[in-house]
């Protein structure tokens, strides 16, 4: 089931299938490694459900909600 | 002399390498992004000239510090590249490594951190990581110094031999669309270099993202050779991110942590017990210094014309002396700040305030800089340029000014000292809280009214935690008590000197022992229609408030030294009108320092016109108010204390 990163909650495995952004912010995160394909871990929400935190590719990555939701994914049963 | 520079993603420890090959002081802190200016040193055993930038995830930057580190490398050509890379985050890393690869510069690839990524289960096989990336791999620990003899080796080969520029995607699907775009009269470098550039602009088909996740196949294909992973426990990050990032305690504790701080630092009676804090505790050791040394100087400057002791006793001591004694309050601030930041908790308050000040026009991220703006503002300035929006840099160097920095700090520990003894700590914070709430409004109104635009991105790494290593500690100390010194031996001793004659000068240029006829009063009574309805610029010593507040502008702790100068500091304020100076004095316009690297970052007259008047305005009409109030209500709370 497609859905987007804001939506991910604490626990859940995700795919990402594309981003959706302009095109700094898309530079950014795909220097960062979020590219399609990319498997995600939600570690935690901060207070407010505010920024996310996700391990990709081995390290811990924070991302505002407005960011967190311009990534497409798709939920990973496990 | 060969230059060598250091490149890497941010916070992999280019910055520490650096200190520990050329011995120099460079800031060092676990938060992506510290270095924000590019740092040349002389490392003398392996012969080169070391250059360290800002750190980069990709060659194509987009925040002002990462372009000047693109810059140099594109533009500037250094004889030799060194890749610092954090052994933990390998994949990633690669990723900057196969751009690096498409340079003519010879590359040599530096894995630090090797031990934390064994800790974790990630063992790297160095010798086939080299050979797959055909170019020279060392093990390093830039912390203790470790393998540098084997890293010099590594570079004097890659120099020697040279490196042609290639490219890691030649076996992917995607060559056959770059290969034709390879201009041939160009050198195999920049006509790779433009094709690449050339396919990442193009609108209808979306080749950066093609060529990133090539990239990144390759980084991945690399690592599956080279890392045996073994499973292992939590890692004590996790741990404690439970709980410092706990959905509803997390906020909590970051407050109680800064209020715990302040209240180290600041409250005459630590925990309720009558003895005095670490903080006030060390002011009260350096006062008791300065006035023995004072003693000791007078009294061997017997002989000297009564002019000269007076000026030596109140101008140098009472003037720069005073400023001096507040040196290990500030520093004991600092040390746990610094504490935090090392440790990587402030990563996790920026995580943490990500919302709230998403609400003001600026990110999370804009944490740091604001955060270094209690410090100091200047390198606060400097640090906004990390953020990603011109937008929220601009509004954060604004608010800068209303965070209360280091140098400000004196006048409150005299002021509180004098007034309120008990209740120090508190009345403290509240300042700084109050400041913020400033900055926070003004945040609020620029980013409705003024700026237009998007909301401000926050994307950032979140370091893992370490335990802050002592020796940096003491090092950005030193750094920090050093400058506060030259400061001293300057500006502040220039400006002790200006005022102590001008106050013992009457118009006619003769020496006076009555400083009410001197040019300063008459100076400050000419300001003192300004400052009488904010409560301290009238009566008859009036005067001295403002011409304290004036000598602000050299440096803020000029303030303190004026008022050790003129003397009279204990019958100067009530306690109201005490608190609406220290408003003032924490809101106005910030020292000519401060104001100069404003002017530099922001390069528009317009911009600094209208700054200057923001915070002049806010500092008159917070304190005007604050005093009105205060005296409306009639100050019983404060009679209480």
């Amino acid at each position: 089931m497609q859905t987007r990163l804001n939506f991910l909650e604490k626990g859940e495995w995700g795919r990402v299938i594309k981003i959706a952004c302009g095109k700094e912010v898309y530079r950014r995160l795909l220097e960062l490694g979020v590219t399609p394909n990319t498997l995600l871990y939600c570690i935690r929400w901060a207070p407010m459900h505010g920024a996310v935190e996700v391990k990709i590719r081995g390290f811990c990555l924070a991302l505002g909600y407005n960011e967190a939701a311009f990534i497409v994914i798709e939920k990973e049963g496990d | 002399m060969t230059t060598l520079g250091l490149v890497g993603n941010p916070n992999c420890g280019k910055s520490a390498l650096f200190n520990s090959l050329t011995g120099s002081n460079a800031r060092v802190g676990n938060w992506p992004g510290v270095t924000v200016e590019r740092k040349e040193g002389i490392w003398e055993k392996g012969g080169f000239l070391c250059v360290d930038l800002p750190g980069v995830y990709s060659l194509s930057p987009y925040t002002p510090e990462e372009q000047a580190a693109v810059q140099f490398i594109l533009e500037e050509k250094p004889d030799l590249l060194l890749q610092v890379i954090d052994s933990t985050v390998l994949e990633r890393s690669l990723f900057l490594t196969t751009q690096l690869l498409e340079l003519d510069i010879p590359l040599v690839v530096a894995l630090n951190m090797v031990d934390i990524a064994e800790t974790q289960g990630v063992f790297i096989e160095v010798a086939r990581l080299s050979e797959l990336l055909e170019v020279p791999v060392a093990e390093i620990s830039a912390i203790t110094g470790g393998g540098q003899m084997e890293l010099a080796k590594c570079l004097h080969t890659a120099l020697e031999k040279g490196r042609k520029g290639k490219t890691v995607l030649h076996k992917d699907k995607l060559w056959r669309r770059i290969q034709p775009l390879v201009q041939p009269n160009l050198s195999q470098t920049q006509g790779l270099f433009r094709a690449m550039r050339w396919m990442e602009r193009q609108e209808r088909v979306d080749w950066e993202g093609e060529i990133a996740a090539a990239r990144y196949d390759f980084s991945v294909s690399c690592c599956h050779e080279v890392i045996t992973e073994k499973l292992t426990q939590n890692t004590p990050t996790q741990k404690l991110d439970k709980v410092f990032l706990h959905p509803f305690l997390g906020i909590p504790i970051f407050f109680s942590c800064m209020a715990l701080i302040f209240y180290m630092t600041f409250s005459a009676s630590f925990l309720g017990t009558g003895i005095p804090s670490p903080g006030v505790f060390l002011r009260q050791g350096a006062e008791y210094g300065i006035e023995l040394l004072r003693d000791v100087v007078i009294r061997f400057f017997l002989q000297m014309p009564y002019w000269w002791r007076a000026f030596l006793s109140d101008g140098i001591f009472g003037g720069m002396g005073k400023a001096v004694s507040f040196l290990p309050q500030i520093l004991c601030l600092f040390f746990w700040l610094t504490f935090l930041e090392d440790s990587g908790y402030m990563a996790r308050a920026a995580f943490l305030l990500d919302k709230p000040m998403r609400r003001l026009g600026i990110s999370g991220r804009a944490f740091l800089p604001l955060l270094t703006g209690f410090g100091c503002s200047v390198p606060a300035m400097m640090c906004a340029r990390t953020l990603e929006w011109e937008k929220s840099r601009r509004i954060t160097r604004l608010i800068i000014p209303f965070f209360s920095c280091g140098a400000k700090l004196p006048l409150y520990a005299l002021l509180v000292g004098l007034l309120f003894p008990e209740h120090g700590g508190i009345i403290i914070f509240c300042l700084y809280g109050g400041g913020i709430l400033i900055g926070v409004f003004w945040a609020f109104l620029l980013h409705k009214r003024l700026y237009h635009g998007e909301e401000a991105p926050f994307i950032m790494e979140m370091p893992p935690y370490h335990l802050p290593r002592l020796n940096n500690l003491m090092r950005t100390l030193s750094v920090r008590a050093g400058e506060y010194l030259a400061k001293a031996a300057t500006v502040i001793l220039g400006a002790s000197i200006i005022i102590w004659l001008a106050s013992h000068l009457t118009l006619d240029l003769h020496m006076t022992k009555n400083s009410s006829i001197s040019i300063l009063a008459m100076l400050g009574r000419g300001m003192q229609p300004v400052f009488i309805p904010l409560g301290f610029g009238g009566g008859e010593d009036g005067w001295k408030a403002s011409a304290a507040i004036l000598s602000g502008f050299a440096a803020k702790e000029a303030v303190v030294s004026a008022l050790g100068v003129l003397g009279g500091e204990v019958n100067l304020f009530t306690p109201l009108s005490g608190i609406s100076f220290m408003v003032f004095h924490l809101l106005s316009i910030p020292c000519m320092a401060a104001v100069s690297a404003y002017w530099f970052e922001e390069k528009k007259k317009r911009n600094l016109f209208f700054a200057l008047c923001v915070w002049l305005l806010t500092a008159w009409i917070t304190s005007f108010l604050v005093y009105q109030i205060g005296s409306l209500i009639g100050f019983a709370f404060f009679d209480i204390l």
